[in-house]
């Protein structure tokens, strides 16, 4: 481990204080948006109490959305930093030759970025919990269970950010080229993302719930209690999503207030219970050592001696992934055509892998 | 001992390298020669660790090299095209030794570099092919290695520095009892300095022998044949080539013996002398005689 | 040190022993003086290691150098000066071949020995 981190720590170290400065920068503007809100009427009391609870809704995106972006962005950017060793086959075999295995490089790699995830998300989370602590203090609020939520979101994310990072590596450790890499994966999360577009937008009312749940878990939907609830009315049938209401309890100038109208206020507080997301962070992380164990597990069969993929697989899933895309353009243009945009899909991804196999270039003696 | 055993390579079923065996003890310099394509690079790339053979193994005292970080200690490997770590400095090269291999040589690689005169800033990507050799081959000796592998390491080196290149590596070898494989077109090089030699044609093992051995079974006879004669007529089976100027012809031929210089002594020869003749000129012939039985053989 | 005739009928590795040997009697390689080793003497002359290998190992056997593990390899500090009976039988037959040439030439007795006495004298 040392040896390795010797060569790599300093690199690791300087991403690690870039990383963390520009996603507390970016934690600090977005809470910036908590604006105080007064009411001047007296029944406006509780709307004048949601709409500041409800600024802090911000949180939770910041949580769901905004992190898992800037996260994958930064993974990619990380391992940009780390591969620039291993642009040409010259460099790669020669890290070949040195004595260190290669299931220990990628478990030392696993390591760092499991704990750069873990602190860069603690550290945001306890900003965050200042921050709002004193935002609530200078609306005379308190919300006794902002402080679990955000511990609940930070452990969710957390776990699912692993998910993720499980995700890259295994795509990352299909394909030899340093380049390949990174448009690899980058390719995977434009599939992923082109694909959600797809579905919210048009394959939303025609998916099952097995299809919804899928959505909500990979989504981090389902963590904050939202679901997908179909209901009918007369011949047509359309859904929705739906968060758990529960009533929220704030202490506005020391007296209690119950909020439970609206969904802004209790998602944050859906955090609070540990129930109603631990089994989430348990499932990510199960799916990351998964994904962990599938990449140490490739390391043996990893060689130089071929060209684009290290593994057959590699262009199919390749192939797969770009005919997603292709579906979900499809789609997009043209809903009702579903059949026709499958069997174009399948013979796209048949006709790129039989490509590949193709190409496969002997190398040189 | 490092021991070659059965391996073989493809890339998609096509087969490179097939049924190769040899050993390199310590001590012992071996020569691997071949045409280009032969699959020697390939060989090398199995022996270092770097290609995994599909089939047979590589070990090194028992014990094999793919993703084995202990033999990977005990092996130096200079290869061809040398690239190291192109955005690396030569000192962050060095760094770099001193920091995986606990046996590195810090003093040692200075020493060297006195002889080499290498800048300890100039990066990797800017040295010439020659200075990026005469690198690998000072890294790989300060790490103190049981066995060295070299793939074509004085291509690329003027004749001082290939004069001063075998110098050290004779003297390393024989101060370190390294076992040496080194692959390389220069045949008269070669002969020099290795012990025992592997001759690779389309990736199998054609000759596996001493050197002595290889050029005392090779002759060159200087023989003349008065009013000279058709040379389709020197066709006995062991004759590998044959050339003339006027009635001077010359000979190489396969396990000379007795009965040889009867028949050559019957087809009208006179004045049969023993010539001595390098190991390039050797192969050289072998192997233009093998491009005239194919080219025979096409038409 | 070394100068080998590549053209001779002799072998090379017999010719190093001979110039070795020579040296040794001039007084030009004293005992415990340091030799180049066998790789080494294999590069300046330009041949293989293998036959250099083998005119070491008849010096060595002939108890002429010397080699230590480690240090080199060294002439002999006691070369011991015994007759070798096979050899001194093979020397003699061609000693008798030549000196049937040279009688066939004109030489008589006192005429060979004196040949072989400049000879020794030129040597020494």
């Amino acid at each position: 481990m040392k040896k390795w981190l010797k060569q790599y720590g300093i690199r690791y170290l300087l991403f690690f204080v870039t990383f963390l400065l520009v996603i507390v920068r970016k934690t600090i503007v977005e809470l910036s948006s908590l604006r105080p809100h007064m009411q001047v009427n007296n029944n406006a009391l509780e709307w004048q109490v949601y709409y500041n609870i409800a600024g802090l809704e911000r949180i939770r995106e910041l949580f769901i959305d905004d992190y898992i972006k800037i996260f994958i962005l930064g993974f990619l950017a990380l391992h940009f930093l780390i591969f620039m060793d291993e642009r040409n086959q010259t460099e790669r075999e020669f890290l070949a030759t040195l004595p260190i295995k290669k299931k220990n490089v990628v478990w030392y790699k696993i390591l760092i970025e499991v704990m750069i995830t873990f602190l860069t998300v603690s550290v945001c989370a306890l900003i965050i919990y200042i921050k709002a602590d004193s935002f609530l203090d200078s609306v005379s609020m308190q919300a006794e269970w902002l402080g679990q939520s955000i511990l609940g979101m930070m452990i969710t994310t957390i776990s699912y950010l692993i998910m993720i990072l499980g995700a890259i590596h295994l795509l990352e450790a299909l394909v030899i080229k340093w380049e390949y890499k990174l448009i690899v994966v980058g390719l995977c999360a434009g599939t992923v993302a082109m694909f959600m577009h797809t579905f919210n937008s048009v394959l939303e009312t025609k998916a099952n719930s097995i299809y919804h749940k899928l959505y909500g878990f990979f989504n981090l939907l389902s963590p904050s209690g939202c679901e997908y609830n179909v209901v009918r009315y007369g011949v047509h049938k359309y859904g929705c999503w739906e968060y758990t209401m529960t009533p929220v309890k704030v202490i506005f100038e020391g007296e209690e207030c119950w909020i439970n109208k609206y969904f802004s206020a209790t998602t944050l507080n859906n955090y609070e219970a540990i129930s109603n997301y631990i089994w989430y962070a348990v499932a990510y992380v199960a799916i990351a050592v998964v994904l962990f164990g599938v990449v140490l597990a490739m390391t043996k069969h990893q060689e130089l001696s071929r060209r684009d993929f290290y593994f057959d697989s590699g262009s199919i899933i390749v192939g797969f992934m770009i005919g997603t895309m292709i579906l979900s353009f499809l789609t997009a243009a043209n809903p009702e055509a579903w059949t026709i945009n499958i069997i174009a899909t399948v013979i796209i991804i048949v006709a790129f892998v039989y490509i590949f196999h193709r190409k496969r270039i002997i190398p040189n003696k | 001992m490092i021991k070659v055993e059965n391996v073989s390579k493809r890339y998609s079923k096509i087969p490179v390298i097939e049924h190769i065996y040899l050993t390199v003890s310590r001590g012992e310099i071996r020569g691997l020669i071949g045409n280009n394509g032969a699959g020697k690079t390939t060989l090398i790339k199995c022996i270092t660790g770097i290609y995994k053979p599909d089939d047979g193994s590589v070990l090194y005292d028992d014990e094999k090299i793919y993703d084995n970080p202990d033999v990977k200690h005990k092996v130096g490997y200079v290869s061809d095209n040398c690239g190291y770590l192109g955005r690396y400095s030569v000192s962050g090269m060095v760094r770099l030794y001193e920091n995986y291999y606990p046996n590195f040589n810090k003093e040692k690689f200075n020493t060297l570099n006195e002889e080499f005169g290498l800048s300890l800033k100039s990066k990797v990507k800017n040295l010439s092919k020659g200075q990026k050799m005469r690198l690998g081959f000072m890294l790989e000796l300060s790490k103190q290695p049981e066995y060295l592998i070299l793939d074509e390491p004085t291509s690329g080196l003027d004749p001082v520095a290939k004069s001063k290149f075998m110098e050290i590596l004779v003297q390393e070898v024989e101060k370190g009892n390294i076992g040496v494989l080194i692959s390389s077109h220069n045949l008269g090089d070669l002969e020099k300095l290795c012990d025992t030699i592997t001759l690779i044609e389309d990736g199998k093992v054609t000759n596996n022998t001493n050197v002595d051995d290889l050029k005392e079974q090779f002759v060159k006879l200087q023989v003349v044949i008065p009013g000279g004669i058709d040379s389709s007529k020197l066709n006995l089976p062991n004759i590998v080539n044959v050339s003339n100027v006027g009635s001077v012809y010359t000979i190489i031929i396969d396990n000379y013996d007795k009965m040889t210089e009867e028949w050559l002594k019957s087809k009208g020869a006179e004045l049969i002398e023993v010539i001595d003749m390098g190991l390039e000129e050797l192969y050289v012939s072998s192997q233009s005689r093998k491009g005239a039985e194919q080219n025979e053989k096409m038409a | 040190m070394i100068n080998l005739d590549f053209k001779s009928d002799t072998p090379i590795y017999e010719q190093i022993i001979e110039q070795i040997k020579y040296h040794v009697m001039k007084g030009n390689l004293e005992a415990g003086t340091i030799i180049p080793s066998v790789r080494k003497m294999a590069l300046e002359l330009s041949i293989t290691p293998g036959t250099v290998a083998k005119a070491y190992q008849e010096l060595e056997r002939q108890g002429i150098i010397e080699t230590i593990r480690g240090k080199g390899t060294f002439i002999a500090l006691k070369i011991e000066k015994k007759p070798d009976e096979e050899k001194v039988e093979q020397i003699s037959k061609e000693f008798q071949s030549k000196i049937i040439e040279l009688k066939m030439m004109g030489y008589d007795e006192e005429h060979i020995v004196e040949l072989i006495r400049n000879l020794y004298r030129e040597m020494s």
